[in-house]
């Protein structure tokens, strides 16, 4: 995947605040070149502000996904 | 928050909902401005069994309170743990969107999920899509003839999503996101899914 030299398709993955791990993959894939863009999935809660705060160190371009019924 | 039927499948009085539905917009927005993101995913959300009509009339007025230009709209699957859920086709999400919204993300597997529950054919709805303007694509995988989306990973033995369909439609849109969503053990399971993709890709859609 690293050795990809054309914007061949523009992928992405989802991550949840608070998920520090799955960042620090996002992060490692994204200087890969393996992706090339986040999904950040709000979801009202303690760890809102902290995984945003992440994300935007992460510096990689982000869509939004709004809160899911399922997210009260 | 659930934009098309506020209080149903919730037991809190109304006004907290309503108090709910403006901090998660409030804190949606602010998450848009933070990382400059140009696309808001929205679910219209889920309804009661026997209220479409009045789904489709609530949705507007959750448009009149918090619509932005950002707002990407997804298709969901028709029914979902016994509840149905509104905007399972591009014609419907065309008419949710009312001429406001004009960005829309296609998630493949949602789609596969509401074709194969009313019997229609997945290539023919996916096609429909094409009048739309799409910004995003999600992506995972369902079973073989699923009406159940489980977010299962492309190369899962029981995966039933058409991949020559799909990654036709992605090879032809080739510039528009592709977003693969995944919930549990998500590091170790896109680790792997990333490279699954580039795999398929090659297979399906490669040059």
């Amino acid at each position: 995947m690293g050795d990809r030299q054309l914007a061949d398709y523009n992928l992405g993955c989802t991550v949840r605040p608070g998920d520090a791990a799955t960042l620090a993959l996002l992060v490692d894939l994204y200087e890969e070149r393996a992706i090339d863009h986040i999904q950040f999935q709000v979801i009202p809660g303690e760890n809102l502000r902290k995984g945003l705060e992440a994300v935007t160190e992460a510096g990689i371009p982000a869509a939004i996904h709004a809160p899911y019924h399922s997210h009260g | 928050m659930n934009p098309c039927a506020p209080a149903a499948y919730d037991s809190r009085p109304l006004p907290d909902i309503e108090a709910h539905v403006e901090e998660a917009m409030t804190l949606t927005f602010e998450a848009a401005d933070t990382l400059g993101a140009g696309i808001i995913v929205l679910h219209a959300g889920r309804y009661l069994p026997g209220e479409h009509a009045a789904a489709m009339e609530e949705f507007p007025r959750f448009l009149d309170r918090y619509f932005d230009p950002r707002l990407t709209l997804e298709n969901l699957p028709t029914v979902y743990a016994g509840y149905p859920l509104l905007g399972n086709d591009a014609q419907e999400l065309e008419l949710l969107a009312g001429g406001r919204i004009d960005q829309f993300c296609l998630d493949f597997p949602h789609l596969a999920c509401t074709t194969n529950y009313r019997g229609q054919v997945f290539v023919e709805e996916l096609e429909r899509f094409e009048s739309l303007n799409v910004t995003l694509h999600h992506l995972s995988n369902i079973r073989r003839g699923s009406i159940t989306d489980e977010h299962l990973e492309l190369d899962h033995p029981d995966g039933g999503l058409d991949f020559a369909a799909v990654f036709g439609r992605l090879r032809q849109h080739r510039t528009i996101p592709t977003t693969l969503e995944y919930k549990e053990n998500a590091r170790e399971v896109y680790a792997r899914q990333v490279r699954v993709f580039s795999r398929l890709w090659e297979e399906y859609g490669g040059r």
